[in-house]
């Protein structure tokens, strides 16, 4: 009889915690980047929003953190096995979340929804060689040279009708900004690895094409290749006239964008498509004057180059699923949200990003079409290569990535390597990680 | 009253006659002691002792995170790896014990001249004492964050001062040569411990006895022998702990590279603490025994040279007044 009883009573606890359970639902916990980016987290409340109407009693939870303290973080959550979020940003900064199994599979979601080239970036070998897309990557961005028009007036610098300086005309144009007083490049470099490495890839990219540019990363290309040697030469000397402003070593992310269309002390900025979340937000905010004249260029073209007209574009921010949570299929469904077109024309009006996902051009309403306009404008005759500068990481073994951001992030731009240490140092690299 | 006197003495029954009296000792309460010690303790082996022992055990394995922390013996593998072939590893330990050995040559004799000008009782020395003492109660984000504005080329204190006074010639981008960098971050950790060196010097400085001080002052001693041939010598010990507690401080340097240079520029920075840090977190390798490994050689290096210091600094003969 007591064994009965004992019996009878967990099968009504159980019962109890199964109706309260279904009551109320579950709360996912959702980690994202962008905490200060608020037309970006806009779009995300949205997504939250229609999660939430479409699955009554479930509720989300989304939390902002720096990525660069997430990331260690959830690489402890997920050895210890526990304490991860259900929903995660995610990004190239951590390509060994996929084959380390942290990354849920996402063939289930909306894949019709989503640009065939964002499912291809993140279908990788997984675990045990599986592949599968692993995230979703809602932040499609291009490697850009943005420019001051007033300055470039000012200075009687001509942009191009293609809007591709030549080799000659980047040098004179940069040449007119340093002699006024101006940094030709607003890149700052304390806070992230990769702001240096702009301009120096995209003038490997003119000179390469893509395809021998991809060979260069993955390390099948010497270094000490002519062409290679030439770029190098060539931006040694940009360095030495002056385009780096002296306080890029201690400038942050942040504080270049205002340095450029806030304090207008470069003339040019190498950065991200995603310069739009910072700069079309309130100015008190941090974003650029309303005042301010922002232009676009196409890459400077190498002399007897193979990549005219081609630019890098990659898929940052991403959102993947902790495949060993307690609710992946919600977590999934959370995710899936996201493949749809109107979230697709909500994040390209919000932000003037571009998107894995896929749009209705002609439907974004957005208080920066003109940008918008401009930037399709710019990019009408752009051949895209698939690999962003900061996707280098993705292809680079760890000790390489990390020799190429001491050398070009910190090394050239200072003045610390002539251009043929530089490529002694990056050759050296290439053949002992090999 | 000893035993012998007790011997034949009327007052005492026969059988303690001739025996020796011994005083029973207390009992030690156990349990009391358990009690309060237990739970520091156990602190103590989960947070400290338990991390160091896991640590040496990782060194020397494979362990990789992304299967479910797989252990794969490899011996001595990390540790030859590192001491043969690995330059980052030192590059950072010349960093590291550059600033090891630098630091406490500037900070001993500034933190001395300052204590013996608030000894002294120099004008507003309260004011003063809080004020170098001051920055050691900022974190080191914090401090990062300022001397960063300080080293600012266009308008940070270093460079203005230097044009206001005629030397703009000598503005530098601070953080961006590996020439100036590092002598830019241990001016910063200068600033921040200099005051807790002189307010200890300066309660050691207390204590001496003044008797001391003022026979010197009666032989005819001049302020510089009585400081440097009375107060000095006296301070030895505090002096000593000083500079061994600065030198191991700086040895593990961390926080305040990560915030200001991050190891940069080309490694200029780069210490063991941040090179264990990033080859640990920040590579794409999922393997802890590799960084674990670095982690027990710089202790045994930092253990094995501040035993050496202590033992050629220290006298053996201990100084009392």
């Amino acid at each position: 009889m007591r064994w009965k009883a004992r019996g009878l009573v967990m099968a009504m606890f159980a019962l109890i915690v199964g109706l309260n359970t279904a009551a109320y639902g579950v709360e996912l916990q959702w980690w994202s980047h962008w905490a200060i980016e608020d037309n970006k987290k806009f779009v995300l409340f949205e997504v939250k929003k229609r999660f939430e109407a479409k699955n009554p009693g479930n509720t989300v939870n989304l939390t902002f953190y720096e990525k660069a303290n997430m990331f260690p973080t959830l690489r402890a959550a997920f050895t210890a096995g526990s304490g991860f979020p259900d929903v995660f940003y995610y990004e190239a900064d951590v390509p060994e979340f996929i084959p380390a199994g942290w990354l849920a599979d996402l063939s289930s979601i909306r894949w019709e929804n989503v640009e065939p080239s964002a499912k291809a970036f993140w279908t990788r070998p997984g675990p045990g060689g599986k592949m599968a897309p692993w995230a979703l990557a809602v932040e499609s961005a291009s490697d850009e040279l943005y420019y001051n028009k007033k300055l470039f007036r000012q200075l009687g610098v001509t942009v191009p009708a293609n809007g591709a300086f030549t080799q000659d005309q980047f040098k004179d144009a940069i040449g007119k900004c340093t002699k006024a007083g101006y940094a030709a490049f607003a890149t700052g470099t304390s806070d992230r690895e990769y702001p240096g490495l702009y301009i120096p890839s995209m003038l490997l990219l003119t000179k390469l094409g893509g395809e021998d540019v991809k060979r260069l990363v993955k390390g099948e290309l010497s270094w000490k290749d002519p062409r290679v040697v030439e770029v190098f030469r060539y931006y040694r000397e940009l360095v030495d006239m002056g385009a780096y402003s002296k306080v890029m070593t201690s400038m942050t992310l942040a504080e270049s964008h205002r340095y450029f269309h806030t304090e207008q002390k470069a003339c040019m900025f190498p950065v991200g498509s995603w310069y739009t979340g910072r700069a079309f937000v309130p100015v008190e905010k941090g974003g650029q004057p309303k005042e301010f004249e922002l232009g676009l260029l196409n890459y400077p073209v190498m002399n007897n180059g193979k990549g005219a007209g081609q630019k890098y574009i990659g898929y940052g921010g991403s959102f993947a699923v902790a495949p060993k949570g307690p609710n992946v299929a919600l977590a999934t469904a959370l995710v899936n949200t996201f493949a749809d077109v109107e979230i697709g024309n909500l994040w390209t009006g919000k932000t003037g990003i571009q998107t894995g996902i896929k749009t209705d051009v002609p439907k974004i309403d957005s208080p920066i079409k003109w940008y918008i306009e401009m930037f399709h404008q710019v990019n009408q005759n752009t051949k895209w290569q698939d690999i962003a500068v900061q996707n280098f990481k993705l292809n680079m073994k760890s000790e390489m990535w990390e020799v190429w951001v001491s050398v070009l992030n910190q090394g050239l731009p200072n003045k610390l390597v002539s251009a043929d240490e530089a490529i002694e140092k990056l050759e050296a690299a290439r053949l002992k990680f090999k | 009253m000893d035993a012998n006197t007790l011997r034949g003495s009327d007052a005492l029954p026969t059988p303690f006659v001739g025996a020796e009296i011994r005083t029973p000792r207390p009992r030690r309460p156990w349990g009391s002691i358990a009690m309060f010690l237990g739970p520091a303790l156990c602190f103590y082996f989960a947070f400290i002792i338990y991390p160091v022992l896991v640590t040496f055990y990782n060194s020397f394995h494979i362990l990789r995170q992304d299967l479910g922390l797989t252990y794969q013996f490899v011996g001595l593998q990390h540790f030859i790896e590192i001491l043969t072939s690995d330059e980052v590893f030192w590059r950072a330990a010349r960093n590291s014990l550059t600033w090891a050995v630098v630091a406490p040559c500037i900070d001993m004799p500034l933190a001395l001249t300052l204590a013996f000008l608030l000894h002294a009782k120099l004008p507003l020395a309260k004011f003063f004492r809080t004020v170098w003492f001051t920055p050691l109660l900022m974190s080191y984000p914090v401090v990062g964050v300022i001397w960063l504005w300080v080293y600012n080329y266009d308008w940070g204190m270093a460079n203005l001062v230097l044009r206001a006074i005629g030397l703009g010639s000598y503005a530098e981008a601070w953080l961006a040569n590996p020439t100036t960098a590092l002598p830019a971050l241990i001016l910063v950790t200068t600033w921040m411990f200099t005051g807790f060196h002189m307010v200890i010097l300066l309660t050691a400085i207390h204590t001496i006895p003044q008797e001391y001080i003022e026979a010197a002052w009666v032989d005819g001693a001049g302020p510089w022998s009585r400081a440097f041939r009375i107060i000095i010598p006296l301070l030895r010990p505090t002096i000593v702990n000083l500079i061994i507690l600065d030198f191991i401080g700086k040895m593990k340097q961390f926080a305040l590279v990560w915030v200001m240079t991050r190891g940069g520029p080309m490694r200029g920075t780069e210490t063991v603490a941040t090179y264990v840090i990033k080859r640990a977190f920040e590579w794409k390798t999922l393997d802890l025994g590799y960084p674990s490994a670095i982690a027990v050689i710089w202790f045994v290096i930092i253990f094995g040279l501040s035993f050496g210091l202590t033992r050629f600094l220290q006298r053996k003969e201990a100084l009392e007044f």
